[in-house]
């Protein structure tokens, strides 16, 4: 199978994640509950997990809060500093696990700026926006559907300059691009475990500036008297036993990305990004979102002619994996003008070689020459019978 | 000689002290903070040596609460 949907998920991950999920499942107990071995033995994994994302983002130990996705993490960050009512600033790329938490509280997000692949216009429009003086911004750091880069540490510049609470979604970024807490002065970034991090589904990161607010109320094993929960973190709000497998997983993933480094990560998926727009480019009947350097290894493409489900289809009879539709961000496509189409994406990881990227471009060469609505089974058939 | 006992409000907090006193050379053992020391409810704290409580006692300011831990495991608020 030739995998490009990384940016659902990264389904190769170094071996030493599932070595260490594998070997957590046997040994690890409960943490921050008993005294003997086996719950120490957690408890020793949770906090090497958070001195290793707290090196990797620029933060204290004690600031890294598990999720179990970006998703949750957002909704900790969202229902911490917004009330029902109130007007929040967002780009025109978030994702619904930004947009749907608003609706749900019934708050008043202001869509600042739809420009694509513009962080200058960007920057204009969310100046702009942020004179209704929000009581949030919050920014998709990287498109889940275009792969756009947006100027985040500008943007982050900007809020600190009027003392405006910012969220950051690192869902696509984090692993990939520099994020620092400390320098951004965000209140709080939230990322999953399981896409650049390399880490299993089931994990995520909320890195907080800020005190966040309890979504889960139960037990921390920590001054367990008091019926309210505890006010300092990470306990405030790592309610429950947690996912101790997924964070010996993730603690693996990140030493995996420490290892390689970012740069060195982000300039290969910018050398994959440009072969896969240069090859699409190159394919009459196909229409790219090429970014250039505004980025990262994130696609979405077009084909003349046919549904992007139907020919998603195509690809995965021909053994590659994309995603297509709207991929939860119906906001993205009404900036871009593809909410009737939705789009194709085509994402690529550090384990995405040359001979894949080949393979999906002579693929969708014959998509495009073929038309969509043949299946491979038909194309096979009729090779047979002519013959 | 008798140990000393530092205790935390939490696991994390507990973690993050055990490593602020190896940093400066000192080894701790971090244990469940005994029933009749918890103020509160459940929590964890660091077992050091009498030798080494000073220099631990300077290090660790942010502490719930020190005891003395005597041989026979009786314990008094410091």
């Amino acid at each position: 199978m030739t995998y490009l949907d990384n940016a659902a998920t990264t389904l190769r991950k170094p071996a030493a994640v599932r070595q260490a999920m594998l070997w957590a499942a046997a040994s690890c107990a409960n943490p921050g509950r008993g005294g003997h071995a086996a719950a120490m033995r957690a408890a020793n994994v949770l906090f090497r997990l958070r001195e290793e994302a707290a090196a990797l983002f620029d933060a204290a130990p004690e600031q890294v809060v598990l999720t179990m996705n970006a998703t949750h993490g957002l909704n900790l960050a969202i229902r911490t500093l917004v009330g029902s009512g109130e007007r929040v600033v967002i780009s025109g790329f978030e994702h619904n696990a930004v947009t749907r938490p608003l609706a749900l509280l019934g708050a008043k997000p202001v869509v600042a700026s739809r420009a694509l692949f513009d962080p200058i216009r960007t920057l204009n429009d969310f100046d702009d926006a942020l004179r209704c003086r929000p009581v949030a911004v919050i920014v998709n750091h990287v498109s889940n559907v275009f792969g756009y880069v947006q100027p985040l540490a500008e943007l982050a510049a900007l809020c600190r300059s009027r003392g405006l609470h910012l969220i950051v979604d690192a869902s696509q970024s984090a692993g990939i691009e520099p994020l620092s807490l400390q320098k951004l002065g965000a209140d709080f970034i939230a990322m999953p475990g399981h896409k650049a991090l390399y880490g299993p589904q089931g994990t995520g990161l909320l890195l907080c500036g800020t005190l966040p607010a309890p979504l889960l109320a139960g037990g921390t094993g920590s001054l367990s008297e008091q019926l309210q929960m505890p006010e300092f973190l990470p306990d405030r709000v790592e309610a429950g036993t947690p996912n101790v497998p997924g964070a010996a997983g993730l603690l693996q993933g990140l030493r995996f990305v420490k290892t390689l480094g970012t740069a060195r990560i982000s300039a290969a998926e910018q050398r994959l990004r440009g072969q896969l727009c240069d090859g699409l480019a190159s394919i009459p009947g196909v229409r790219v979102f090429d970014g250039g350097a505004n980025q990262s290894g994130v696609v979405s493409f077009l084909l003349e002619g046919g549904d992007c489900e139907t020919l998603a289809a195509r690809y995965a009879e021909h053994g590659i994996a994309l995603r297509a539709g709207l991929h939860c961000a119906p906001l993205a496509h009404r900036s871009a003008g593809t909410l009737e189409t939705g789009t194709l994406r085509a994402s690529v990881s550090v384990f995405t070689d040359a001979a894949q990227l080949r393979s999906f471009l002579q693929t969708t060469a014959l998509l495009a020459r073929r038309g969509p609505d043949v299946s491979a089974e038909a194309v096979r058939h009729r090779k047979f019978t002519e013959k | 000689m008798n140990d000393f006992f530092f205790s935390f409000r939490s696991v994390t907090e507990a973690q993050q002290a055990r490593q602020q006193l190896k940093r400066h050379g000192i080894l701790s053992r971090m244990e469940r903070t005994p029933r009749a020391l918890q103020r509160g409810g459940c929590g964890f704290g660091l077992r050091v040596s009498g030798r080494d409580y000073p220099k631990a006692r300077a290090i660790l300011r942010g502490a719930r609460a020190v005891y003395t831990i005597a041989p026979d495991g009786g314990a008094a608020s410091v």
